[in-house]
């Protein structure tokens, strides 16, 4: 299989390194804002969990098109730092904790945002039951750190994963949000099992304080409301996004497609930095290894950075 | 109504060995009791209503289990186990340890402290093993420390390991070393030197999931995601004991050209200036045998096992003929003028002592010999191969099986035949039945494999796989290997014990994507499975347990659907038909006897040239109709098009009829039903259109394009993933489920004009809680569907008329995560079904509560 063989499979991570995209997840938020017009009247917006950037790319090209100071502020928040993307501030910041939020809030001068938008996932690691949930805390640590930066009112659009207990995240949504409506946009392929929840018209309960840790996100199957296997179950809306002449992200389409330039090849536009597997990776290119048969010495200069990390724990 | 579940197949997430014997297994939300001796389940607990067991901690006779939020304790004995109080729900997932430390360069995944060797030991998500000594002026154990011992005490990095190729998930600390296992399914054994002293591999596909030791730290057990149990001893030495150079007697500039082995005890060695030389290994002497000029710098050679007799042929075209123990007179033959290609020893079929030579030569000459065992040669044949390029007719040809870079060797055993290549993959066609097979790997690797159980017996590093080399194995288990490097002869001994016991066997090593019946007969019930793993496996489903009763040769990329049709050309016989990804389809039947062959393959691209992009198509979906003497078969394909084939099984071709890309969207679902005498065609794309074609006039004829479509509907708002039609009369209901969680119904007339009359559409928007995957009818009241939410519901006929027809009966929880198909089938009082995704599961829908 050759290099454009991806291009091939999946028009939207071709479209997007064509069109200068960082991954092809702007297209998921594009299709999103046609559908449910999140953008509008937007003047103070966050993306949470932003690297490597891409739906920071498309706040910026539709909120600031005149790259005027008058216009929105995007305030994108990352433990990792990310190449930086004009007109938008960085924060190199954990979610979950308050002066994150506190930190956000200060460059709004104080005020609250008009949205908040997350497109965070684990690193999946195949257990379907492990993932969904770690998907569920991260969704959740999202919606925590947006009842402290988001003005009543608000959207809040974040990516869920729909398993066994998407029901029961929608209604610990709903808590917050009196309209909560999973959207698939035509980008992300039908295949997956990937969707966003779109929260509108933030209204959090009567006296509820924002905190870091909420007792009230811990729902449980009960046979009387949501039950496990009973007829009596939340009912999850969706909403398709994006039109039905947009692209299909499951069809195999030729490299030169319809009323487009001639097709040539793009190198992805955004590699990851530093990933933890960077020192695996060069062992296993060079045949590094460790095989029974050719035992190859332990990497020195790891046990030194380990050593010192460990002194700096007092352990 | 209510659905049972009669059979569940996951990835063992826990296990924990209760000594040396008996072992607890965590597959899904049961807990199973195992003997690792007999490899007998003895008993099986549910403990969890819905989380799966994602850790086990015997403090025997009481184990705690937890998995998810849940938790609860059960008591087990040699024979038995049972729940001891409720299950209680956690607010938060309980791990057993999870810990995260700014100093590494990831998550750690797994962490094990020995208490009295004052080691730990973590794992990580950077893939790397790291081996901590701590030192501290406490004299109590590492478990009974108090804080304060921790603070005064320091840690060293002894190690920092890199071994697995992907995430290490799992790690213990035994006393012969420490074991890992990860993502990339491999079990690595490790000295405290720091060291590999072993690689179990074994498990298929992707990850091993648990890991636990023997109270005496002699065995281990994984699960992998392939939802086997293996049994890994670690005690045993490690498979090469021996590996020499031996110094020919020869002159100094002579060197091997090429090696033989005999016997055990004894190997050949042909040398470059034209001298066949014995060497017997417990006496450590060299023989020669036979000297000749004619045999200088090119000789080909070939041994006679049984009666000991070797042939030679040479660069004149001469064959030499010896017995290695001298005692009979050396037969010469001159067969060609050039040189002898190839000599290979052929077993006598006349029944008498001897053996047949088959050799090849210039001008596609090939000759076929007689020989007695008194050395008398009889010339049965001359056969003159067809003057082509490689001066053979291919009956079939699988190009680019190995990638570009080539096929390596060919080889047939048994019933099979086995190839490698240099994308270092082995391919095996027509399986019959797991044999040894012998390869050469990778860059530098010598590799003794087992199919049957998939491990590697023997690792010999050798330089490479374009040299002489031979082996000789013994029926105890003992291996002899001879090749040449770097001028000299090298000779291997090594025990081939098996280190690897499978507790339960494997089914597929990655996501299952479709599920069909094919027969019951009894208690036993027979489905095929097909995997992402390329794989299609016809397995047995009797008592709970699974057996794998064989597998449909493997196809180049994942396999997405099945269609299983009765044989129109052998009765009682059944074709089934297997497609996916690389635009790659296969026939093949399974005879009444459950025995497997392949019938044909079909590459819609064949030989992808550049600029070519038909290669990348994938199919979704197949569905099948006898027609006359062949099969009409319907593709769904993901370029957009609905594809007709004809099958001929007398032929074993497939005929491209015609198709259409009306859809322009990727094409998820295809049904081909009989209504009168009429053929349609029900087609659902990801834009949510259903569409119907009339393709009964078309099935006879070779068009191109389809007519178009009678009837289109939209039913859903995005992709339809699962479509069902059930025909009455010229009645037709339809039912479809989409990813936007609904499900819809249809109900159409087809007139005497072959129009399409609509009586009825509705829809269910919120059938599901996620995207429906499968749905089927069981009869004219009664439909099921199966949803990636996990759950399977049963759906009856209701009174009311205009809103949608159908009301929920009755729904099971399933374990079965990315549920992406399912099957229904009768037996005589009951409805079965299977659901597939990760794992599979088999429910029973019983008619009282």
């Amino acid at each position: 299989m050759g290099r454009s063989s991806k291009d091939k499979r999946d028009v939207y991570y071709r479209l997007a390194k064509e069109e200068g995209w960082r991954a092809r997840s702007a297209f998921k938020l594009l299709q999103i804002d046609e559908e449910f017009k999140i953008f509008q009247n937007v003047k103070k917006v966050v993306d949470l969990c932003a690297a490597p950037g891409s739906w920071s790319q498309v706040l910026s090209q539709k909120l600031r098109s005149d790259g005027d100071d008058s216009e929105a502020k995007i305030v994108a928040v990352d433990l990792q730092a990310m190449a930086p993307i004009t007109g938008v501030i960085q924060l190199q910041g954990d979610i979950t904790k308050v002066s994150t939020a506190e930190d956000i809030i200060s460059h709004f001068e104080g005020d609250h945002a008009d949205l908040v938008v997350c497109d965070g996932a684990p690193d999946v690691t195949g257990l379907h039951d492990i993932d969904e949930y770690i998907q569920a805390q991260l969704l959740l640590a999202a919606l925590n750190i947006t009842t402290h930066v988001l003005k009543k009112g608000g959207t809040f659009v974040a990516k869920i994963f729909r398993g066994k207990d998407v029901s029961l995240l929608y209604s610990q949504l709903r808590i917050f949000f009196p309209s909560v409506t999973i959207a698939k946009p035509r980008s992300s392929r039908n295949s997956s099992i990937e969707a966003f929840v779109v929260c509108e018209k933030y209204s959090p309960p009567d006296g509820y304080v924002p905190n870091m840790c909420n007792p009230l996100l811990d729902q449980h199957y009960d046979v009387d409301f949501n039950s496990l296997d009973g007829p009596n179950r939340v009912i999850v809306p969706f909403l398709a996004c994006g039109d039905l002449s947009a692209y299909d992200s499951d069809r195999t389409y030729p490299l030169q497609l319809p009323e487009r330039e001639a097709y040539e090849y793009h190198a992805p536009s955004q590699s990851p930095i530093t990933p933890p597997y960077q020192i695996a990776c060069q062992l296993r290119k060079q045949n590094q290894l460790q095989n029974p048969t050719q035992p190859s010495p332990a990497v020195k200069h790891e046990v030194d950075e380990v050593e010192g990390a460990m002194a700096q724990l007092h352990l | 109504m209510a659905f049972s579940s009669e059979f569940l197949s996951l990835p063992p997430t826990a296990l924990a060995f209760l000594g040396d014997d008996l072992f607890l297994s965590g597959e899904g939300p049961f807990v199973h009791l195992y003997s690792a001796e007999d490899g007998r389940l003895r008993a099986s607990v549910k403990v969890f209503q819905a989380a799966n067991v994602h850790g086990i901690h015997p403090a025997c006779p009481l184990v705690a289990i937890h998995g998810g939020k849940s938790l609860r304790l059960i008591r087990v004995t040699d024979t038995s186990m049972e729940c001891e109080g409720e299950e209680s729900e956690m607010s938060d997932w309980v791990w057993s340890v999870h810990w995260m430390t700014s100093g590494l360069a990831g998550v750690i995944f797994g962490i094990e402290f020995h208490v009295t060797k004052r080691l730990i030991c973590s794992v990580s998500d950077d893939r790397s093993l790291r081996l901590y000594s701590v030192q501290s002026c406490s004299s109590a154990a590492l478990d009974q420390w108090a804080v304060s011992d921790w603070s005064a005490a320091s840690v060293q990095v002894l190690h920092c390991l890199y071994g697995h190729t992907a995430r290490v998930w799992d790690v213990k600390m035994l006393s012969a070393g420490i074991v890992s296992v990860g993502e990339d399914a491999v079990c690595c054994l490790w000295g405290y030197d720091g060291k590999v002293k072993r690689k179990f591999q074994g498990h298929k596909g992707r990850s091993i999931w648990s890991l636990t030791k023997n109270a005496s730290e002699t065995r281990v057990l994984t699960g992998g995601g392939d939802c086997s149990v293996r049994l890994w001893s670690v005690q045993e030495a490690p498979p090469i004991s021996h590996n020499a150079s031996i110094a020919l007697p020869t002159h100094q500039d002579d060197f091997p050209r090429s090696v033989k082995m005999i016997d055990e005890h004894n190997l050949l060695a042909m040398t470059n200036a034209g001298s066949l030389l014995k060497y017997n290994i417990p006496n450590k002497r060299w023989h020669t045998l036979f000297s000749s000029v004619e045999y200088k710098s090119y000789s080909v050679l070939a041994v006679w096992h049984q009666g000991a007799a070797v042939v030679l042929g040479n660069i004149h075209g001469d064959i030499s003929i010896l017995d290695i123990d001298g005692k009979l007179e050396m037969v010469e033959k001159h067969l060609y003028e050039g040189k002898v290609y190839s000599v290979n020893i052929l077993p006598r079929n006349d029944g008498q002592s001897g053996f047949s030579i088959l050799s090849t030569g210039p001008e596609g000459r090939m000759d076929l010999m007689r020989i007695s065992g008194d050395l008398c040669v009889e010339h049965m044949h001359r056969m003159t191969l067809p003057p082509t390029k490689q001066r053979w007719h291919p009956l079939q040809s699988f190009p680019r099986i190995h990638g570009k870079a080539g096929v390596t060797d060919v080889c047939f055993h048994g019933n099979q035949l086995y190839t490698c290549g240099r994308d270092g993959f082995i391919r095996t066609y027509d399986v019959m039945e797991g044999r040894l097979v012998l390869l050469t790997a990778t860059r530098s690797d010598l590799i003794l494999y087992e199919m049957r159980s998939n491990q590697v017996l023997l690792r010999l590093e050798c330089g490479g796989g374009h040299r002489s080399w031979d082996l000789h194995t013994t029926s105890d288990l003992s291996a002899v290997v001879c090749y040449i490097k770097a001028q000299d002869v090298v000779l291997g001994e090594s025990h081939l014990a098996a280190c690897q016991k499978i507790i339960k066997p494997s089914l597929h090593g990655r996501e299952i994507c479709d599920v069909r019946h094919v027969t019951s007969c009894g208690d036993g019930h027979v489905v095929l499975t097909a995997g992402e793993d390329t794989a299609v496996h016809l397995i047995r489903i009797h008592n709970g347990s699974l057996t794998v009763l064989g597998s449909l040769s493997a196809h180049i990329s994942s396999v997405r659907c099945l269609s299983v049709v009765p044989s129109v050309e052998l009765p009682g016989h059944q074709v089934v038909f297997s497609a996916g990804g690389r635009a790659q389809m296969k026939a093949s039947r399974i005879t009444p006897s459950l025995k497997t062959h392949d019938l044909a393959t079909f590459m819609l691209s064949p030989r992808p040239k550049r600029g070519d992009d038909s290669a990348e198509m994938r199919f979704m979906a197949l569905s099948c109709l006898p027609l006359g003497s062949d099969l009409l078969l319907a593709a769904a394909c993901s370029d957009a098009y609905v594809r007709l084939f004809r099958f001929s099984e007398t032929s074993r071709c497939f005929t491209a009829v015609c198709a259409s890309h009306v859809h322009d969207h990727c094409v998820l679902c295809v049904r081909l039903v009989c209504v009168g005498a009429s053929h349609l065609l029900f087609s659902a794309a990801t834009d949510g259109f259903l569409f119907i074609w009339d393709v009964t006039s078309l099935s006879s004829d070779a068009g191109s394009q389809m007519a178009p479509p009678l009837y289109k509907q939209r039913l859903h708002q995005s992709g339809v993933n699962a479509l069902d039609v059930r025909c009455h009369g010229n009645v037709t209901e339809v039912v479809c489920g989409g990813d936007d969680t609904a499900v819809s119904y249809a109900c159409f007339r087809l007139t005497a004009h072959n129009d399409i009359h609509v009586m009825h559409t509705s829809s269910h928007q919120r059938a599901h809680a996620a995207q429906v995957t499968g749905l089927r009818f069981l009869d004219a009241d009664r439909f099921v569907s199966a949803s990636v939410d996990q759950r399977v519901i049963l759906w009856t006929r209701s009174a009311q008329d205009n809103a949608f027809p159908w009301r929920w009966a009755a729904c099971y929880y399933s374990n079965v995560a990315d549920l992406t198909n399912l099957d229904v089938w009768r037996t005589e009082d009951e409805w079965k079904l299977a659901v597939c995704g990760i794992g599979c599961q088999m429910l029973t829908l019983t008619d009282h509560e």
